[in-house]
Parts: C-alpha cells; structure tokens; sequence
C-alpha cells in the first residue's frame, strides 16, 4: 500500500505543479498532447453548438413544421450520421450540427410551446403588442433559466457526440486521443481526459445554475 | 393513432425478429451479390444472406437492448426506492450525480474500451448488455426517487397511515410507482439500441460472426451507396424503430 500512496502523492504534487504525467501510447506529456489536440475539439464544439442553437431555435419557434426531420434524426446514433456525412463527403463540422440541432430544437419547441401558454402572453396580444416584441420582451426572458439548464446539457451532449464523430471521421482532436487512450489501456491520459471532461460538464452546469439565480 | 400505429409496428417487428433464419451460412458462389428472388438483399463479402442476417441482428439487438433496460430500470427501482425511503439518500444521490456528470456516450465508450475486446460473440453480447445495464441506472433512479418522495408526502398515504394501513406500500405506493417505472423503460430501450448501435459501429459491440445493427451498419463504411442502395435497409429499419419507440413515448432527455 505504501506504494500506491507514495505514487498518487507523487501524482497529485505533479498535478500542482502544472504536470499533468506522461502518456505511454503516446510517448509524449499530456499537457502537450491535451493542449496540440483542444484546438480542434474546441473549434468544432464551438461550431456545432452555434450552428444547433441557431438552427434549433429558429425552427422552434412557433408555426414552423420542422418535427418529422427532427424526430428522424432523432432516430439515428450519432456514429451513424458521422458515417453518413462522411459518405457524402461533408465536414466533419457540420456532424455535430446535424446532431445538436433537433435535440435543441425538442427541448426548445417544448419550453417556448408552454411559455406561449401562459396569460400574459394572451394580455399582450389584447393590447396589440406585436408577436416579435411578444417573443423577445416577454416569452424569452420568461422562459431563460430553461435556456441556460438546455445550454448546459447541449455542452455535455457535444463533448459526448464528439468521440465517436472524432473517431469516424478521423479529425486530430481530443475525443479522437481519449478514444486512442482507451484503445491503448493508456490510464494517465485516460484519467486526466476524463478529469477534464467532468470539470466542463460540471462548470457549463454551473455557470447555468448560477445564471438561474 | 400514431401512437397505435408505432405499437403495431414494433410488434410486427419483434415477432419477424424471431424467424428461424441462419445468419452463419455462406454461400461461397455468390459474394457481394446484388437483390435477387433468392437474397432479398442481396449477400454480403462473405457470401451470407443479409436479410437472414438482418433478421437475426434485429432480434439481438431488441433483446439486447430491452434486457438491458429492464436490467437498469430494477436497479433504478430498487436503488431510487431506498434513496426515497431515505434510507442511504447521500450516498444514492451522490453516485447517480457522479454517473451523470460525464457524458453518457463518453462514459460508455471509455469504459467499454477498457474492458476485454477479444472476445467471443456470446461474451460480447453479455458485456455489451451488462454494460448498459450497469451504466444506465442513474438518470432513471432520480426519477423514481423524486417520485417515491413525493408520494410518500401525499395527502391520501398521510389517511393511509392515519387509518393504520398495514401494506402501504404495497397497497399504495407501488401500483403508484409503476406507470413512472413502465415510461422510463420505454424510453431507455430506444436509447440502449442506439447506444449498441454507436458501439457497434465503433468495433466495441457484438462481435462477429454474430449480426446485431451495430455491426450490420459498420457495412456502410466500404460500400458505396449509390450503387448498392440496399445497404441502406438496417438504417431505415433502425430509424422506423427508434421512432416508433419515440412516438409512443417522447424523450425528454435526448441523449446521444
């Protein structure tokens, strides 16, 4: 036991210092691999998370016929449709869009579906204000805490889509190297991978909960 | 009357999943053959009908995935039962959140890579299916626990107790719990198989020679669709299933 303990203190004094451990399959240092590879996962979450909110939102607006497309989407796993990009020769970009788009489009056609119901949206139009000032003075701001909880949970579902995007595709990213990692049984990349995807999944979580408040 | 139409479908689905069909048999004369009256859909590389194998991966995929679910929904009841109870709440709570603080796709394709990946196609199938039983009980489990608390709160189970109702929970709170319990298997076995399928895909599912979708779509990989649009058939089929499964009941957490 004394060498377990010595070694996750050994550990844990690199980790202040900045070191993150070396990776074998690699035969590189972690941080170097991590900070090579994020530029690319960050791009392409960037991309896919504007690209699905932008287009989820808009079609969830009111009176817009987008669920059909939706709910096939819906249907299919995310491998499938990085496949399916692949073959027709998209940008492994435009992957995570096709994907984040119809669950932001769901959750948002929900929330915004049910904010339209309430009564201040009926006293509005009795006094003749108008739908756009309706949608964006009133029903937005109402229903913006269950934009930010969606905004968290659409952060986590694009770290999660983006292993198997990264590892069909064969984009560099970091989805693509903890995919490798694990392949290679290489546990201090996998660990610190891991570490940093449960600190942005609970950061994004957070930063939502505390905008709630 | 989509929602019957869906439940007709899936049955429909189920029972053909179930044809006697062998899915081993090559027929060395004619790979890579194109639709025929004898290869509906054609063979694939190794010569084998795909529709046979089609079939057959259908059943292993539907079983699979609703073995699984039932798996981790018992173990949502049991452990989201106790944690309403408020006996080990803490404890319950605080590994469910940690189940859901990663990713679940990235939870599933990390952990399934680190287990043994040469074996057999009967050992895969086991661990696939014990993997997603295993990893998939947390989200259900706040569920049932928000659930339990609530009724175990309820005005009409304060006059059971008042009264000196001997089987409450029997009596009251299970029959109450059920109908939550039943959604959340319906809506987890549509997840599972898209989750199998994404592990198939990926060379983590079952293994071959056994057929399941996942590894029947890995096919589309090398072919090329234009020309073999037949490829396509296990795609439509897996979205007409997940959709009837979504239709009947619509997901609120749309996993990936």
């Amino acid at each position: 036991m004394g060498s377990l303990w010595s070694e996750l203190r050994h550990y844990m004094v690199g980790l202040s210092r900045g070191d993150l451990g070396y990776s074998q399959s690699n035969h590189a240092p972690i941080a170097a691999l991590i900070a090579d590879r994020a530029p690319e996962t960050l791009r392409e979450i960037a991309i896919g998370l504007a690209g699905g909110w932008l287009l989820g939102l808009a079609l969830a607006l009111p009176r817009r016929g987008f669920s059909v497309i939706a709910g096939l989407l819906l249907s299919l796993p995310t491998a499938l449709i990085a496949y399916l990009c692949v073959l027709a020769g998209a940008k492994s970009v435009l992957v995570l869009v096709i994907v984040l788009t119809p669950r932001i489009f769901r959750f948002a056609r929900n929330i915004i579906a049910q904010a339209y119901t309430a009564s201040y949206v009926e006293m509005a139009r009795a006094r003749g204000i108008s739908e756009n000032r309706i949608l964006f003075r009133h029903v937005f701001p109402a229903i913006s805490p269950q934009l930010l909880a969606l905004a968290a949970a659409s952060t986590s579902m694009a770290i999660g889509a983006a292993i198997p995007i990264e590892a069909i595709c064969d984009v560099p990213g970091l989805g693509r190297l903890a995919w490798n990692a694990a392949m290679a049984r290489d546990l201090p990349l996998l660990v610190m991978l891991t570490m940093l995807v449960a600190v942005a999944t609970t950061v994004a979580g957070a930063i939502a909960e505390v905008a709630h408040d | 009357m989509i929602k019957r139409i869906a439940l007709c479908f899936l049955l429909v689905v189920f029972l053909a999943a179930l044809l006697p069909v062998r899915y081993e048999r090559q027929f060395r004369d004619s790979p890579n053959a194109a639709p025929s009256k004898q290869f509906l859909l054609g063979t694939d590389d190794l010569g084998r009908d795909r529709l046979s194998r089609l079939v057959y991966g259908t059943r292993v995929s539907l079983l699979l995935a609703t073995a699984a679910a039932v798996l981790s929904c018992a173990a949502a009841a049991a452990l989201g039962g106790l944690a309403g109870f408020g006996i080990a709440d803490n404890l319950i709570l605080g590994a469910a959140d940690l189940f859901l603080s990663l990713p679940w796709l990235f939870l599933l394709l990390m952990v399934r890579a680190f287990l043994p990946l040469n074996v057999s196609p009967l050992l895969s199938v086991t661990i696939t299916f014990l993997l997603l039983g295993a990893l998939g009980w947390a989200a259900p489990a706040k569920v049932i626990r928000a659930a339990v608390r609530e009724l175990r709160s309820s005005d009409f189970m304060l006059q059971a107790r008042a009264t000196g109702c001997s089987r409450l929970i029997r009596k009251h709170l299970i029959p109450n719990v059920m109908p939550i319990l039943w959604a959340q298997l319906w809506i987890t076995i549509p997840a599972y198989v898209l989750a199998e399928t994404t592990l198939g895909m990926l060379g983590l599912g079952v293994m071959e020679p056994l057929p399941s979708w996942g590894n029947l779509l890995r096919e589309l990989e090398g072919g090329r669709i234009a020309e073999q649009p037949w490829l396509l058939a296990p795609v439509l089929l897996l979205a007409a299933v997940v959709g009837s499964f979504q239709a009947i009941f619509e997901r609120e957490d749309y996993s990936v």
